[in-house]
C-alpha cells in the first residue's frame, strides 16, 4: 500500500535562532502593512497577503522542507514464546508437576487460540528453536538473566511481531537491578516488540513465613571467621516472634533472635570459625508457623567450600637447640606456614648479671613473660596444630588448677576441634612435671610415666613398623640414615595410638593417635635435626628433614590430600548435572586397596528422589572412576555407606547444576515480568489456570515492512524558485495597478 | 712409667678421643673455630669466655669449649657456627668446601668473620669477601645490617655493635631469603671477650671499659640466639613491645 507523503521539516539551528529569525520575518511583514497605510484598503490586504505569503515561503524553505513517501507491504504477524528453563522452574507446583511442565501447558492454549508461533527456551542464554512439537527436557538448573537472554534473542531474531515470555519472574541477572530508565533505554535500542508476560507458579496468600534470601560467600577458610546473613519475610502474621537456626549438615551451629521490621522484615547474622576443610552445607531454618501452609520456604541451604588459607602453628619450646632452629626454618620457609612462637629463652636459673658486675635490667632484654592464659585459653582454637618441643608445660603454670584447665583444653582442642597437636619429647619434657599426669595423658599416643622420665642418652636406629611402612608422614623418610639420639625411657603407647617407627628393642620413637576428631604425633627424640646434619655429612642435601616435618603437619592438620579415602569429583559448565567421581582407596594402614569393591552411595538432599548406589572395582593403585548423572539441579551427598571405607572417610556434599542461587528462594516474582510487559506495550498474566490465549493472539500486532521510500526536497525542487518570483511579480503588479510602484 | 701412671695417662687419651665424638651427637650448641689464616687461634679463649656467658645467662645446652677444626670438616660438624677470626689474608677454600659450606649455611648453619685487624688494614675483609664470594656466587654483598635487625634484639636489646676496636658502628652481613648466613665484624668483637684461665682480660678496650665489654658479650649471645631463633623476635607478638622498650 502507499501511503501518503509525509513532511518532514528540519530546525535552523539552535533555539535562539531560531526564535529569531521568525520574530525578524514577523517584523519585516509588520514593517510591510505598516508601510501601505496611506494605501487603499483593497490594495493594502492583497499586498499584505501577498508579501506574508512570500515571506511565509522563504521562512519555510529555511527549514529544508523534504516530502517523504514510503511503499510499504504488510507482513503476516509472528509470535515467539520462550520458555524459562533455570533452575527455579523446577520447582513443584500443586499438582505435583514443576513450573517447566506447567509452561508447557500454556503452549497447548495458545495452540487453541490458533497462534502461531516459535518456541525456545532461555535461562542464561537462548536455546535454538525447539521444534514443531516441543517437550519438557531435563532441567541443568542454570541461573536466569533476563537481561543476557533478551538481547542475544532479540539481536539475532528481529522479525517477530510479539514476544510471549512463560516464567516464574525470578532473575539474577542484570535487569532486576536496572533503573527504570535503564529499562527503556535498553528495551528501546533493542527495538523491542510487545512482550507478553505468563506468571507460572503457585501464588500464596495466608500467613507466611519464609527465607527471602542468603548472603554468604562461596568459598571461606578454616578457622577464619564466616559470616552468613538471612533476610527473613513474616506475611500477615503480626507480632510473630521466633529464632532462625544454622544448622552444619544435621548439628546446630548458631540459634539467633529474629527481629522484623514495620515491614515484616528481618535480617540474622551468624558468625563462626570452621574448623574442617571441605563443604559444608550450611542450612538456615526458621520453624514454621502453626498458620502457615508453605512451610518448604522455611529453611534455605547454602554450600560453602572450606579451604584452607594458611596452616596456623603454635610452636613452644622449652630450651633453645638446634632441634629448634631446624623446625623453626621449616616452619619460616614454607609460605603456607602462619607461625605464632613462643620459646623459653632463659628461666629463673639463668641469671643476668654481665661480665661487669652489673645486674641486667629486664627493660634491656627483649622478653616478654610468657603468656600463657592468652595463647591457652583465649586464642587456642584459632590455631591448626600446637606443637610442644621439648617443652616442659607443667613448670609454666601458675597452680595445679591452671594446669589441669589450660592442659584440659588443649585436650578438647584436639578432640572436639580437629586439632592437631605436636610433641617432640627431650630432656626438658623428660626432667618437666609428667605430662602423664595431665588430661592430656588421654590423647598423647606415648604417654609419659607419672614420675620424672629418665632420660637415654644414647643413639638407637630406627626401624619401620607395618603401619610405619606405608604411613604418608613416613612416605619420604629415609630410615637407613635416621638415627634416634636421646629418647624419653618409660613411655608407653597408649591406647589406639600406632607406632610407626621403633628402636631395635622395641620402644616406640614415633607414634600416632586420632583422638577424637582431631590428630597427635609424639616424636621421641629431639634430635630430628641430626637427620639433616648426618645426610649433609654423607654428601647428601638433607632435604628429607623437611620432607618429614611437612608431611607430619600435613596429616596431623588432616590435609585431605593424605586421607586413606579420597573423593574426587569434577563437572562441566556444558553438563553441570554431570559428575565425575574419582575414589582412591587405601587401607587404614596406607596400602593401597587394589581390586577392591566398594559401594559409593549417591543421595539427593531435597527428599525427592532415592539414593544411587555406584559400585566400582579398583585398580592395582587401589584408583577408580564413575560417572553419575543427576535427574535435577540440587544437593547431593556422596558416602561410602559400608566396609571400613564408611569409617575411613566423610561424606561429601555438593550441588550438581548450573546456579546454587536459583533453588534458594522459589517465591515467584511476578514485578519482573510486571515490567518487561508494561515497557513493551504487552500484556502480563498471573494466572495460569485462567489463561487467555486469544488475549495474547490481539496483542501480536501485524509487521509492517517498507518496500521503497521517495523523497524531494523542496528547495532543491524545480518550481520552488518560479513560484516564489511569480507572488513577487503579483505583488508589484498590484501596487503598480494603484499607480505605487 | 708405673702402672698407674700408664693407666692414668691411657685413661685420659681414651676420653679426649672420645669426648668430641660425644659432643658431636649431644646436641648442645658448640662454637666452631675454623682454622683458616695465621691468626686463628688468637681468640680462642674468648669463644670458650662466651659459652661459659651463655651457659650463664641463657637457656641454651651449650658445650663450654669451642671445637677447632679445618674447613674440610664443615659438613660433619653438628653445631655449624662458624668463627673464621684473623688480621691478615687466609687461605680461600677450593670448590667442593665452598659448595659444602654453602649447603651448611642454607641448612641453617652460620659464619662469623671477626676482624681483628686495626684500621685501614683491608687483607682480612677483602679476603672474607673473596671467601664469601665462592660460596655464594650470586649473592651481593655484605650490606650493613639495618638498626631493627634481629640480631640487635634477639635477647638483649642492642643499638648498634660493639667490639674491642670503634672502627665501625655497624655489622655487615650476607642475607639471603629472610635470614642472615654470615656476619662481618670489623671491631674485633673476639678481642673484648679474650681473657686467660685466670679471667683477667687479655687486651684493653680502645674506647671505654667495663660496659663496653659487656656490650660485646651481649652482642655475642644476640648472634648465638639469632642462629637458633633464627627471625623469632621480628614475629608479630614482639615488635610493638622491643619498640616501648627502645624508646624508653
Amino acid at each position: 500500500m502507499n501511503g501518503w507523503p509525509q513532511l518532514e521539516l528540519q530546525p535552523i539551528g539552535p533555539l535562539w535562532l531560531e526564535i529569531g529569525v521568525l520574530l525578524t520575518t514577523i517584523g519585516i511583514f509588520v514593517y510591510s502593512v505598516y508601510a501601505t497605510q496611506y494605501q487603499p484598503v483593497k490594495v493594502r490586504v492583497i499586498s499584505a497577503f501577498l508579501r506574508f505569503l512570500l515571506l511565509a515561503s522563504g521562512y519555510f524553505l529555511l527549514h529544508h522542507p523534504t516530502l517523504t513517501r514510503q511503499v510499504i507491504e504488510p507482513q503476516p504477524s509472528r509470535m515467539a514464546v520462550l520458555i524459562d528453563r533455570s533452575g527455579s522452574m523446577g520447582a513443584e507446583v500443586e499438582d505435583g508437576s514443576s513450573r517447566y511442565q506447567k509452561a508447557f501447558d500454556v503452549l497447548d492454549d495458545l495452540r487453541a487460540a490458533g497462534t502461531d508461533f516459535d518456541v525456545y527456551e532461555f535461562d542464561q542464554t537462548v536455546s535454538e528453536p525447539l521444534g514443531a512439537v516441543p517437550a519438557p527436557r531435563r532441567l541443568s538448573g542454570n541461573r536466569t538473566d533476563f537481561y543476557g537472554s533478551l538481547s542475544q534473542f532479540l539481536g539475532k531474531h528481529s522479525d517477530y511481531t510479539s514476544l510471549t515470555l512463560l516464567s516464574d519472574g525470578h532473575d539474577l541477572g542484570r535487569f532486576s537491578q536496572m533503573s527504570v530508565e535503564d529499562t527503556r533505554q535498553w528495551l528501546n535500542r533493542l527495538n523491542a516488540p510487545p512482550i507478553n508476560t505468563v506468571l507460572i507458579g503457585d501464588q500464596l496468600s495466608g500467613p507466611e513465613v519464609a527465607i527471602h534470601s542468603i548472603d554468604a560467600p562461596a568459598f571461606s577458610f578454616v578457622r577464619a571467621p564466616l559470616t552468613i546473613r538471612a533476610t527473613i519475610i513474616v506475611r500477615n502474621l503480626d507480632g510473630f516472634q521466633t529464632q532462625a537456626q544454622l544448622l552444619d549438615g544435621e548439628n546446630i551451629i548458631q540459634i539467633k533472635d529474629l527481629v522484623l521490621d514495620d515491614q515484616g522484615f528481618g535480617t540474622v547474622e551468624f558468625q563462626f570459625y570452621p574448623e574442617q576443610q571441605g563443604e559444608h552445607l550450611y542450612t538456615i531454618h526458621i520453624p514454621p508457623h502453626h498458620l502457615e501452609t508453605n512451610t518448604e520456604n522455611n529453611s534455605q541451604q547454602v554450600l560453602v567450600d572450606i579451604g584452607r588459607d594458611k596452616i596456623s602453628v603454635l610452636h613452644i619450646s622449652g630450651s633453645i637447640t638446634w632441634d629448634l632452629q631446624g623446625l623453626r626454618a621449616m616452619f619460616e620457609r614454607d609460605p603456607l606456614v602462619d607461625l605464632t612462637a613462643f620459646y623459653i629463652m632463659r628461666t629463673r636459673e639463668h641469671v643476668q648479671i654481665g661480665t661487669d658486675n652489673r645486674s641486667i635490667p629486664h627493660d634491656e632484654m627483649a622478653l616478654v613473660p610468657f603468656p600463657t592464659e592468652e595463647i591457652f585459653d583465649r586464642q587456642l582454637f584459632g590455631f591448626d596444630v600446637v606443637v610442644f618441643q621439648d617443652f616442659d608445660a607443667g613448670n609454666y603454670f601458675s597452680d595445679s588448677y591452671q594446669a589441669r584447665r589450660l592442659m584440659s583444653k588443649i585436650k578438647e582442642f584436639v578432640q572436639n576441634h580437629h586439632g592437631g597437636f605436636v610433641v617432640v619429647g627431650g630432656p626438658r619434657t623428660a626432667g618437666g612435671p609428667s605430662l602423664g599426669l595431665t588430661p592430656l595423658a588421654e590423647v598423647l599416643p606415648l604417654v609419659p610415666p607419672n614420675y620424672r622420665t629418665p632420660f637415654d642418652a644414647e643413639t638407637h636406629d630406627s626401624t619401620l613398623t607395618d603401619q610405619g611402612k606405608n604411613h604418608p608422614i613416613l612416605r619420604l623418610f629415609d630410615g637407613d640414615t635416621m638415627k634416634f639420639t636421646g629418647t624419653m625411657a618409660g613411655v608407653r603407647l597408649n591406647e589406639g595410638a600406632e607406632t610407626l617407627l621403633r628402636d631395635q628393642g622395641g620402644r616406640p620413637l614415633l607414634s600416632v593417635m586420632e583422638p577424637g576428631s582431631g590428630r597427635t604425633l609424639f616424636l621421641n627424640t629431639s634430635s630430628s635435626w641430626q637427620w639433616q646434619r648426618d645426610a649433609l655429612a654423607a654428601g647428601k642435601t638433607g632435604e628429607s628433614y623437611y620432607d618429614f616435618w611437612e608431611q607430619a603437619l600435613k596429616w596431623v592438620i588432616q590435609d585431605p590430600s593424605l586421607n586413606q579415602v579420597r573423593i574426587t569429583t569434577s563437572k562441566t559448565a556444558a553438563d553441570p548435572l554431570k559428575l565425575d567421581i574419582e575414589v582412591l582407596l587405601r587401607q587404614r594402614n596406607y596400602q593401597p586397596a587394589a581390586t577392591t569393591e566398594a559401594v559409593l552411595q549417591v543421595t539427593p538432599l531435597d527428599n525427592r528422589g532415592d539414593p544411587v548406589s555406584l559400585t566400582f572395582t579398583t585398580d592395582y593403585s587401589g584408583r577408580a572412576e564413575k560417572t553419575f548423572t543427576a535427574e535435577r539441579p540440587g544437593y547431593y551427598r556422596l558416602a561410602f555407606t559400608e566396609g571400613p571405607w564408611s569409617e575411613l572417610s566423610r561424606p561429601r556434599t555438593l550441588f550438581l547444576g548450573g546456579s546454587q542461587d536459583e533453588l534458594r528462594n522459589l517465591d515467584l516474582v511476578p514485578e519482573t515480568l510486571q515490567r518487561l510487559a508494561n515497557y513493551t506495550n504487552g500484556s502480563f498474566q498471573s494466572r495460569v489456570d485462567r489463561f487467555e490465549g486469544r488475549q495474547l493472539a490481539m496483542k501480536t500486532p501485524e509487521d509492517k515492512h517498507v518496500i521503497e521510500t521517495h523523497r524531494v526536497k523542496i528547495r532543491n525542487w524545480i518550481w520552488s524558485l518560479p513560484i516564489l518570483l511569480l507572488i513577487a511579480s503579483l505583488e508589484w503588479a498590484v501596487r503598480r495597478s494603484s499607480q505605487l510602484a | 712409667m708405673d702402672r698407674r701412671r700408664f693407666l692414668l695417662t691411657g685413661g685420659g687419651i681414651l676420653t679426649a678421643a672420645c669426648l668430641p665424638a660425644l659432643a658431636e651427637r649431644s646436641g648442645a650448641f658448640q662454637y666452631s673455630l675454623l682454622r683458616l689464616g695465621d691468626q686463628w687461634e688468637e681468640r680462642r679463649r674468648a669463644l670458650v669466655k662466651l659459652s661459659f656467658e651463655v651457659q650463664k645467662r641463657c637457656n641454651i645446652p651449650i658445650e663450654t669449649t669451642p671445637t677447632v677444626i679445618n674447613i674440610g670438616q664443615i659438613a660433619k660438624v653438628n653445631s655449624p657456627f662458624f668463627v673464621i677470626s684473623g688480621g691478615t689474608a687466609f687461605k680461600q677454600p677450593g670448590q667442593g668446601d665452598a659448595r659444602a659450606m654453602r649447603l651448611v649455611l642454607n641448612s641453617g648453619g652460620i659464619l662469623l668473620f671477626d676482624d681483628t685487624s686495626p684500621d685501614g688494614d683491608t687483607a682480612f675483609y677483602q679476603a672474607a669477601l673473596t671467601f664469601m664470594r665462592k660460596v655464594y656466587p650470586e649473592l651481593e654483598g655484605p650490606f650493613p645490617l639495618p638498626r631493627d635487625h634481629a640480631v640487635y634484639q634477639s635477647y638483649y636489646l642492642l643499638k648498634e655493635p660493639r667490639g674491642r676496636l670503634n672502627k665501625r658502628d655497624y655489622l655487615e652481613g650476607w642475607t639471603m631469603g629472610g635470614r642472615t648466613r654470615a656476619f662481618f665484624s670489623h671491631n674485633d668483637l673476639l678481642g673484648a671477650m679474650e681473657a686467660d684461665q685466670l679471667g683477667s682480660w687479655r687486651f684493653n678496650m680502645e674506647i671505654g671499659g667495663g660496659f663496653r665489654r659487656e656490650l660485646c658479650f651481649r652482642l655475642g649471645i644476640n648472634m648465638t640466639y639469632y642462629t637458633l631463633t633464627l627471625n623469632y623476635k621480628k614475629d608479630r607478638a614482639f615488635p610493638p613491645i622491643i619498640e616501648r622498650r627502645r624508646r624508653i
